[in-house]
């Protein structure tokens, strides 16, 4: 009876061991920061909704409103895989070149200083077309604020994905079917 | 006196006949000026026809014998004549550049490679005087509304070239391109008027 209570509080050491190791040793985000990100991401998605509600259908703002919107979509939805795999203990890793993605702290900290920036401009542009009452220059004013939310957005993505090692597709441009020069040559040669 | 004025004619058509192609007669991006459409369609170019008629007929152009790595389109343009007098470039948009950075920059690079090839005849950059358009973030919507002018003239011995820099869709920006051959132009304005008269 000593023998199995002995090997039962072993057993628990070792599972309680390994459970520290892979919670609190590791040096991926944890599960309350990771619940935290998804927290901000989701209020500023009621808040980009609610913005791009108010423009009309098919105008330049609403466009912008809901390129906004599609980006904090695409975050929540990335994080929120990325939780579920954490609570089932699915190793979600994304491989580029035959090689895990692995977060660089320092290109994590130069997207952070990047977002502060973007934010403060954002901020700015923000509080000065609330300077006009309407007409065409408000509407350049709140252009330039979407246009900055929409840089915000574009600057977390890019961060939270560094972050949690999550991938994102790499944008393709197609070939155009007649190419303008027979060859392509510096300014020197062509003009 | 007969065999005279013929021995002329003769002597002034020989001449007229020339050596070839000058290096005067060469146009931006491999073209030849005053060719005619065929000419061109013979160094392998496509030529699409243009709703633009107030410099002849115009073609949308690919497959010129060189181009610029940004690029994006070329409107040639003959004159009554079917001669090559005109070339528009455009080149790609840049998005979101509202700023106008990266249009200036791209402009302050062609404007080098032009200098060194051309005379500089004029630049004018100049930023709005309105408190509004001023702004740096409203440089493109000013250069949409022609708040703004950013553009440089230069001169070769037979052709005219403007580099300027225009705005689309608000914060859209692009640089812009045109050669105009002196030659040609004159041709076509008098044959233009002619046509008109004609008309009317």
């Amino acid at each position: 009876m000593k023998l199995v209570v002995a090997v039962f509080a072993s057993c628990l050491l070792i599972l309680a061991t390994l459970f520290t190791a892979l919670f609190f040793v590791s040096g991926s985000p944890s599960t309350a920061e990771l619940e935290g990100d998804i927290a901000a991401v989701r209020q500023e998605l009621v808040a980009a909704e609610a913005e791009a509600a108010q423009y009309g259908t098919g105008s330049a703002l609403h466009l912008l409103s809901m390129y906004r919107v599609t980006t904090l979509k695409t975050s929540e939805a990335m994080l929120t895989q990325k939780r579920y795999s954490m609570l089932r203990r699915i190793d979600l890793v994304f491989n580029v070149e035959g090689r895990a993605h692995t977060a660089d702290p320092a290109k994590i900290a130069g997207l952070e200083v990047e977002l502060t920036r973007a934010q403060a401009e954002r901020d700015r542009l923000v509080a000065e077309a609330a300077l006009y009452a309407g007409g065409l220059v408000q509407v350049v004013a709140l252009m330039n604020a979407a246009t900055s939310e929409m840089a915000v957005s574009q600057v977390r993505l890019g961060l939270l994905a560094e972050r949690y090692g999550l991938m994102l597709p790499a944008p393709t441009t197609p070939e155009p079917e007649d190419p303008l020069g027979q060859q392509v040559v510096p300014e020197g040669e062509a003009l | 006196m007969i065999l005279a004025k013929e021995l002329a004619a003769a002597s002034l058509l020989l001449l007229s006949f020339g050596t070839g192609a000058s290096a005067q007669d060469a146009a931006p991006f491999g073209l030849q000026w005053l060719a005619s459409k065929s000419e061109v369609q013979a160094l392998g170019v496509s030529l699409s026809p243009v709703k633009e008629t107030d410099y002849g007929t115009s073609f949308s152009a690919t497959g010129l014998p060189k181009a610029l790595s940004d690029m994006e389109t070329a409107i040639l343009s003959f004159g009554y004549n079917d001669q090559l007098w005109r070339i528009v470039a455009f080149g790609r948009e840049f998005k979101n550049d509202q700023y106008g950075s990266a249009a200036k920059a791209r402009y302050a690079e062609i404007a080098a490679s032009l200098a060194k090839s051309y005379k500089v005849i004029d630049r004018n950059e100049r930023p709005p005087a309105d408190d509004f358009y001023a702004k740096p973030e409203n440089f493109s919507y000013a250069l949409s509304q022609n708040e703004a002018y950013w553009y440089s003239l230069y001169a070769s011995p037979v052709a005219d070239i403007e580099l300027s820099l225009d705005a689309a869709a608000l914060q859209n920006t692009y640089w812009r391109l045109i050669y105009s051959h002196r030659g040609g132009e004159q041709e076509f304005r008098t044959a233009k008027g002619a046509a008109e008269a004609e008309a009317l």
